[in-house]
């Protein structure tokens, strides 16, 4: 081999060594909890057919109960301030209308985020409006909030369905955990919030 | 070797050692699937439990998982219907190739059971259905706790003992020789609900009750008043109840309402911290079956099981957790508990987990206030001891602890498994 070439072919190697032996050096510093936003969401499909009518009636059709779907799409941004790549796990949150808790939506699909960059990821949330009247009649803290209101649950319901497309109420992003790893294995955990649309 | 050339392979090497360290994800781990409800009708305490099934496992994975190897937890919510539980465990098993699951409801579980012993998965349910404990038909199921037939038989003798034996109001009818009234609240068609009927029905046979008819209340009850009146023409001096939190409290509050006069003994879980934060005073003196310490007790783990919940559900205040934080601990610390042993014989499949892993439990303490645990080939009760609470003061208290198996012990080893 040319004298040059091997000279080349050093260089090449001793500069990957230097990139390889620098993550692993930066992987003793303390790991910086990744930053989850909230960019938008989006309403991925929705069927308000069911619900409509004078009086909200979607969940019995004469002896039939009968649903109708709605697909909301949260899309995240996760910036990872670290010097060193980081997978993203897990990501969880709670999803509520107008302070009602009505979902936990979590994904599992690992996705590796450069140092210093921003990755999007988005999650789908399914609501069906028969089983979010069953969301808003057991867990405590629904049921007090609209005997507070004075409403109806199916009430919320129709309206939510009618206007979600305008986005008309707050949805909110609560206890949002999201796990990640280092490429050692160490687990990082971080939280988030947010309201769409953002209050201005 | 010309030099140049050692120096490449010494400089690949190098380079193979660094990249090596830095990437020893995914190589060692173990899968784990939940299937649990969040959004659906027991979501009252099913929310709480399927947190801390996450804050244990973060906790167990944080101590070196299993033997070194970190669990990865797939946890799904399936609004408690059942179809949705089966296809959720059918993707755990051909997708995400989970070794163990951890269930919720006494439908599904019931549901799955053939399923998961054909494929002998160890599934550790939140229902402690005793329909799941007799290993001659259901080889893989466990849980942690006294089943619900053990906990209602535990709740109906509480009271007789503690109550009608010993309070002065039922002296006079005791020396006539008065039978006390019984009937039983909860949703005639969830098996949950209905599990342990018979054999409530039964203690309170061998006890000399008087049975009254049952209600049927749902499990998204808001008004009972229609049950309370038509039990109080039986005049019950006895009411068990056998639904969630929310629907026991709509049922205790239309009873205090109505005047009712009755006692209530409740299955556990329609006993937590909640119950008297929905239904005031008309939880006092209602008394429950009780599997583990409540959230915040002083027991072993109990520092550990708070720690992670604010570590990993900061937004949820300390305040609003419940028992069935402690539960999930329970269900996941026996489940570890068992891979690990199984592991350290040399195999992690389901049916070492159960050989090697739960059935060579005995008397183990797992430290969050539940009766220790036993699983034998041959019997998968785990334990024989049920606890009875009252709720009085202010606070929960025990009632009475009832061994069983020393009180009847003919009946435990003959009659009572497996329903």
């Amino acid at each position: 081999m040319r004298k040059g070439m091997r000279i080349v072919l050093l260089a090449v190697l001793v500069t990957a060594l230097g990139l390889a032996g620098c993550e692993s050096m930066y992987l003793s510093e303390k790991a910086q909890p990744p930053v989850v936003t909230l960019e938008r969401v989006e309403v991925a499909h929705s069927w308000v057919s069911g619900i409509k009518g004078k009086k909200p009636e979607f969940y019995i059709n004469g002896k039939e109960r009968r649903g109708s779907p709605l697909v909301l799409a949260f899309v995240f941004n996760v910036y990872n301030p670290n010097k060193y790549k980081v997978m993203l796990d897990e990501l969880r949150f709670t999803m509520a209308f107008e302070g009602f808790e009505l979902m936990e939506p979590t994904v599992y699909e690992d996705q590796w985020i450069p140092p210093e960059t921003t990755n999007q990821i988005r999650v789908h949330a399914t609501l069906d409006a028969f089983t979010t009247l069953l969301s808003m009649l057991v867990p405590a803290g629904n049921v007090e909030r609209w005997k507070k209101m004075k409403v109806k649950p199916a009430a919320l319901i129709k309206r939510w369905w009618e206007t979600v497309g305008d986005f008309a109420f707050p949805i909110e992003v609560r206890n949002g955990v999201a796990t990640f790893q280092r490429p050692d294995g160490e687990s990082i955990i971080s939280t988030f919030k947010a309201t769409f649309p953002p209050k201005s | 070797m010309k030099v140049w050339v050692r120096c490449v392979l010494v400089l690949i090497f190098l380079m193979g050692m660094l990249l090596g360290a830095g990437q020893v994800l995914a190589a060692k781990q173990i899968r784990v699937g939940a299937i649990m409800d969040i959004t659906g009708a027991t979501s009252d305490v099913g929310k709480d439990y399927a947190m801390g099934v996450r804050e244990a496992i973060q906790y167990y994975n944080d101590q070196g998982g299993i033997n070194g190897k970190k669990i990865r937890l797939f946890l799904y919510d399936y609004g408690y219907r059942i179809p949705e539980a089966i296809t959720t465990y059918k993707r755990f098993k051909n997708f995400d190739r989970v070794i163990a699951v951890l269930g919720w409801g006494t439908g599904d579980t019931e549901a799955l059971s053939p399923i998961i012993n054909k494929d002998k998965m160890p599934y550790v349910s939140a229902s402690y259905s005793a329909h799941l404990t007799d290993p001659k038909k259901t080889p893989y199921n466990l849980f942690f706790s006294a089943d619900y037939s053990t906990n209602a038989r535990a709740c109906i003798t509480a009271w007789y003992d503690q109550i009608w034996m010993k309070d002065p109001r039922y002296k006079e009818r005791r020396e006539k020789g008065d039978k006390p009234r019984f009937l039983c609240f909860y949703a005639f068609a969830v098996p949950y609900s209905s599990a342990p009927i018979k054999a409530i029905k039964d203690q309170a046979k061998l006890l000399g009750f008087e049975l009254g008819p049952d209600q049927d209340v749902s499990l998204t009850a808001l008004d009972t008043k229609s049950q309370v009146l038509a039990a109080m023409k039986f005049k019950p001096d006895l009411i068990w109840h056998g639904n969630t939190t929310m629907s026991v409290s709509t049922a205790l509050k239309d009873a205090y309402a109505q005047k009712l006069g009755a006692w209530h003994i409740i299955n556990n879980w329609g006993y937590d911290e909640n119950l008297p934060r929905l239904a005031g005073e008309a939880a006092n003196n209602a008394i429950g079956a009780v599997p583990c310490a409540f959230f915040g007790e002083p027991v072993k783990l109990m520092d550990k099981v708070v720690e992670y919940a604010q570590k990993l559900n900061p937004g949820v205040p300390k305040e609003k957790r419940l028992i069935r934080t402690v539960q999930a601990w329970a269900a996941v610390t026996i489940l570890v508990e068992a891979m690990k042993r199984a592991d350290k014989a040399g195999k992690l499949t389901g049916e070492a987990i159960m050989k090697k892993g739960f059935e060579s439990f005995r008397n183990f303490d797992f430290g969050l206030g539940a009766p220790p645990v036993t699983f034998t080939p041959t019997d998968h009760r785990p334990t024989s001891i049920a606890q009875a609470y009252i709720y009085k003061d202010g606070k929960f208290q025990l009632l009475e602890r009832i061994d069983f198996k020393k009180r009847w012990p003919e009946k435990w080893e003959k009659e009572w498994l497996g329903w």
